[in-house]
């Protein structure tokens, strides 16, 4: 605004500068000194307000620009979790603690066996604050068997530090964790201004003894050893940095230096260093400020480093990539070591205190430890429910904390089985599979909290996310919904049923005929209903749907949670209808929990800078089926793992372990699926290829390996359900549809809604103790 | 309008300070050095390899542990207060269609222990300091760590109920009955929830 104005002016001055040149030749010369002196007066007048104006406004607010920070969910430690030491291992390695013998300051661990002592970091959550403490865990089997504190006494609950697992940055990538100086240690501010600026506290933005002291050590060296820059220049600099970088823009520095010391205080200035400076480079990510440095290099907040950690970062502003710790450790050591001669020299650090510093290694942790960017597929999974709430400038800027449910633990461990899984099926499968790629999504069943999203094999790409955007036809993931329909009515139908699998043939609206096929191409004449799920027949789905009709089942994969719209036609049945994996996992989560819809939750909440809760995403139930008739369906489900399409999956599971699933094969085996749930979680695994091309995969042969890899590695609890008041278990002669008795041949125990059992028994009054071949449901489920 | 700017600049004894200053270090700002860093933007999606060493192909042989939200299982006509750990290997009843009918209907171990206990009185003491949102996330904690023990949704049901949710406290009310067993005085506590 000031600028347009003041060149009018200083034209006009001139104009009426040069009028008044033809008059006397002895005032000319003193005239015009003074008119040129008026002039740059003038220019640099109005130059001070210009740049005064910029200054201010990259200072007030560019300073607070920070990324919302994302972070996941934090560890619980409590008696009786189900919790190895080999999992806490793997959390605290993505927190960066540091293995030592014995745990001294926050941040450092020993396990030794199934003993862990941790000196947590402390968090302070929305809820509360979670102090930093010492604690001994103990580990027996695969659960947490003790929890306490360092007098002894028993720890009912405590959580761990979330582990940060990324950003949403503005359009520059600039990332930053902001510190107040308040809560920067006095080390990292003295060996700062020892080091890069010793008159700090004196000087008016620029000093001139500290450039006389770089020139005289310049010269002495014969090269440029030492710069002269204040740090009030060096954040001009900083501010800068991602617009021009000219001469103009160097002339400009020092009066800019000069303007910021008359505008804010000497704390305020040191504030905006400490977390305006660059410090290293991650990828697209530059790292700015210290707060963050400190979590990029040694995994740990500004406030848990030693002296000679803060002497290395204070060290690294001269050249973040000359003197990078990872890179070039043996310049980064020396650069360190000097810095804390500088402290010992000026008086900040003892000769003791420097020699015990100077003998510590770098101790910076690996780069591939540090978490952020490593889950692209979840990260996005939150940012799309974000951006539907927040404005991106709000996201990027306002320094914003998004607690997520994602599970480090099950996030690697699927990433893994997903990534091994699938390489072993090309290699098995030789040319006859090739691209093939996947994705995995895994929620608490009960709770609906989405864990982990792989969204390919290779879990670190950060494009195209297959949990989401595959958006392929589920196949027999599909019956469940029309079984469910059926046994809703349990006048009509129950789990010993007859339906019949013979031939459909049905002529579409566009006047083609659907003929579907089963698996193997036989018919197998009437079955009983639960068989047909379990051996996923799919005439008999077939004939049941269209017995039942469209309407009815539409409505039930709506309750199931499906918001897509679902075509009517018969072909849905099989199958037809395209989901993501993510929608998959919506609807069988409505089965794991009992018929009570829970939205699939990714964010718990969010909180502002100062963590403040801003929103939270609460557990939300929605009843949508009777207990009862879920729990045959969920029989039913169990019986397919047992004995139906999936049972190869017991090869790794023990019998006494519940699971229930379902596969899911589409036509030309184009997609391979399996859904399926234990008593803590549900996972749901596509594979496929790209370009929709024919695998050689069955839902079973394919995606049910994966599944079953992950899940073994989860150390799952096992699928218990109650039996609800009115569903009563009976042994059946399902073949007569009669009641029998333990013993009987082909007897088998199975749930009914009360009623809806047979009312007629059979001859055989039943022999107990001798079992029949598929009674392993009442001795597991039923008793 | 000189005299303006220099009011609009701030008139203290700086300003004449600063002009001087300024003229000066303009020429000697260039001989200032400054190190700074290159500007390389570089996509790196090395950082983060995180491997598990958890992770085997092997077959895990995991075995159910005993929490007491693990444990629903049935136990023939036990009371509520007994453990109801079956064994996997124990005898199916034998007898007729109503007998085991009887013997189906869960007991629930529904003492709440350890952190569950711990939560679901933290939680309580929030409500009772009006701290309602402070409650749902202590209760949420619960649910995650024990989500069939029927205490936590009766809880959460009693505390929507009290914010005036009353669709909400209703759901979590079946929820917790789905979960109760045959254990009369906690279906008694959420059926007084249901209309």
């Amino acid at each position: 605004m000031a600028k347009p104005k003041a060149k009018k002016s200083t034209s006009s001055k001139s104009k009426s500068a040069s009028s008044k040149r033809s008059n006397t030749k002895k005032s000319t010369w003193r005239g015009l000194f003074f008119k040129l002196f008026l002039v740059g007066c003038l220019c640099a007048g109005v130059l001070l307000i210009y740049l005064d104006a910029s200054i201010r406004q990259q200072f007030e607010g560019k300073r607070w620009a920070i990324p919302a920070k994302v972070y996941a969910r934090p560890l619980e430690l409590y008696s009786g979790q189900a919790l190895t030491a080999v999992d806490l291992k793997t959390e605290l390695t993505q927190l960066g603690y540091r293995m030592v013998t014995s745990p001294k300051q926050p941040g450092e661990v020993s396990i030794w066996k199934n003993r862990a002592v941790i000196f947590t970091q402390g968090f302070r959550f929305s809820d509360g604050d979670e102090p930093s403490r010492l604690m001994t865990l103990t580990f027996s089997g695969q659960q947490l068997a003790s929890v306490v504190d360092a007098s002894g006494r028993a720890i009912s609950l405590a959580r761990l530090e979330p582990v940060v697992i990324g950003g949403i940055y503005p359009a520059n990538n600039e990332d930053r964790e902001l510190v107040q100086l308040s809560d920067v240690p006095q080390p990292l501010i003295d060996a700062l201004i020892s080091v890069e600026d010793r008159d700090f506290y004196e000087h008016h933005g620029l000093s001139f003894k500290g450039i006389a002291r770089a020139m005289w050590s310049n010269i002495r060296a014969g090269q440029i050893v030492q710069g002269g820059s204040t740090l009030t220049q060096q954040l001009i600099k900083n501010f800068f940095l991602t617009s021009e970088r000219s001469l103009w823009r160097k002339l400009l520095e020092a009066p800019m230096a000069v303007l910021l010391e008359l505008h804010y205080s000497k704390d305020e200035i040191l504030e905006a260093y400490l977390n305006e400076v660059y410090l290293g480079q991650s990828g697209a990510r530059a790292i700015h400020g210290f707060g963050l440095a400190s979590q990029y290099y040694f995994g740990r907040p500004l406030a848990n480093l030693r002296t000679d950690q803060l002497a290395l970062l204070a060290g690294l502003v001269k050249g973040p990539s000359y003197y990078d710790p990872r890179r070039h450790p043996k310049r980064a050591k020396q650069r360190r070591d000097l810095v804390l001669k500088l402290l010992t020299d000026q008086g900040h650090l003892s000769q003791s205190q420097a020699t015990v510093a100077m003998a510590k290694p770098l101790s910076v942790v690996p780069k591939q430890r540090i978490v952020k960017g490593a889950y692209p597929a979840y990260l996005d999974v939150v940012k799309r429910q974000l951006r539907q709430e927040y404005r991106e400038e709000d996201l990027s800027s306002e320094g914003l904390k998004i607690y997520t449910s994602l599970d480090p633990i099950v996030q690697a461990k699927a990433e893994t089985s997903l990534a091994q899984v699938s390489q072993g099926l090309e290699n098995h499968h030789g040319a006859k599979l090739k691209q093939l790629e996947g994705a995995v999504v895994v929620s608490h069943s009960q709770t609906g909290e989405v864990v982990a999203v792989v969204g390919g094999r290779d879990a670190r790409y950060q494009g195209f996310n297959r949990a989401v955007d595959a958006v392929r036809p589920i196949g027999s993931l599909v019956k469940p919904a029309v079984y469910l329909t059926a046994l809703s009515s349990p006048e009509k139908y129950n789990l010993i049923s007859k339906v019949n699998d013979e031939a459909v043939s049905v002529k579409t609206e566009n006047g083609e005929l659907w003929q579907p096929n089963n698996f193997d191409h036989k018919t197998h004449g009437p079955v009983a209903l639960h068989e047909a799920l379990a051996k996923s027949y799919n005439l008999a789905t077939a004939n049941l749907g269209l017995d039942i009709g469209m309407g009815d089942i539409i409505h039930t994969l709506q309750q199931l949670g499906i918001e897509r719209n679902v075509p009517p036609y018969p072909s849905t049945l099989l199958g037809s209808l395209s989901l993501s994996p993510l929608e998959v996992m919506q609807m069988y989560q409505t089965i794991a929990a009992n018929g009570f819809e829970t939205p699939l939750r990714s964010i718990r909440s969010v909180s502002t800078a100062q963590g403040e809760e801003v929103s939270a995403y609460r557990l939300q139930l929605e009843q949508q089926f009777d207990p009862g008739v879920m729990h045959l369906l969920q029989y039913n489900l169990q019986e397919t793992v047992r004995e139906g399409t999936a049972k190869s999956v017991y090869r790794r599971f023990p019998e006494s372990l519940k699971l229930a699933g379902k596969t899911g094969t589409t036509n030309d085996q184009r997609d391979s699926w399996f859904a399926g749930f234990t008593g803590d979680y549900l996972a749901v695994v596509w594979l496929g290829r790209d370009d929709n091309q024919p695998t050689p995969l069955t839902g079973s042969s394919g995606a049910l390996q994966v599944w079953a890899d992950l899940v073994s590695g989860l150390h799952p609890l096992s699928f218990e359900s109650q039996v609800p008041a009115n569903v009563s278990y009976h042994w059946v002669d399902e073949a007569q549809g009669l009641i029998s008795a333990e013993g009987c041949e082909g007897a088998r125990y199975v749930p009914f809604i009360n009623g809806s059992e047979p009312q007629e028994r059979s001859s055989c009054s039943g022999s107990p103790g001798i079992r029949g071949i598929k009674d392993w449901f009442s001795r597991l489920f039923g008793e | 309008m000189f005299n303006k700017k220099i009011s609009a600049f701030g008139s203290s004894v700086h300003t004449a300070r600063a002009i001087v200053v300024l003229l000066f270090s303009m020429i000697i700002s260039a001989c200032s050095t400054t190190h700074q860093s290159s500007q390389v933007i570089i996509e790196d999606r090395t950082g983060s390899q995180t491997t598990s060493p958890a992770v085997t192909t092997s077959p895990g042989y995991p075995v159910p542990s005993s929490q007491e939200e693990q444990t629903p299982e049935t136990s023939r006509g036990s009371s509520p207060s007994e453990s109801s750990q079956s064994s996997p290997t124990e005898k199916p009843s034998s007898t007729g269609p109503d007998k085991p009918q009887a013997a189906e209907q869960s007991t629930v171990n529904i003492e709440p222990k350890g952190a569950v206990l711990a939560l679901l009185e933290q939680a309580e003491d929030q409500q009772r300091q009006g701290q309602n949102q402070q409650a749902l996330t202590s209760l949420e904690r619960a649910q995650r760590i024990a989500p069939r023990q029927p205490l936590v949704y009766l809880q959460l049901a009693q505390l929507h109920q009290d914010m005036g949710q009353t669709q909400k406290a209703q759901q979590f009310a079946r929820k917790g009955l789905s979960l109760a067993g045959n254990d009369t005085r906690l279906i008694q506590a959420f059926k007084r929830l249901l209309p």
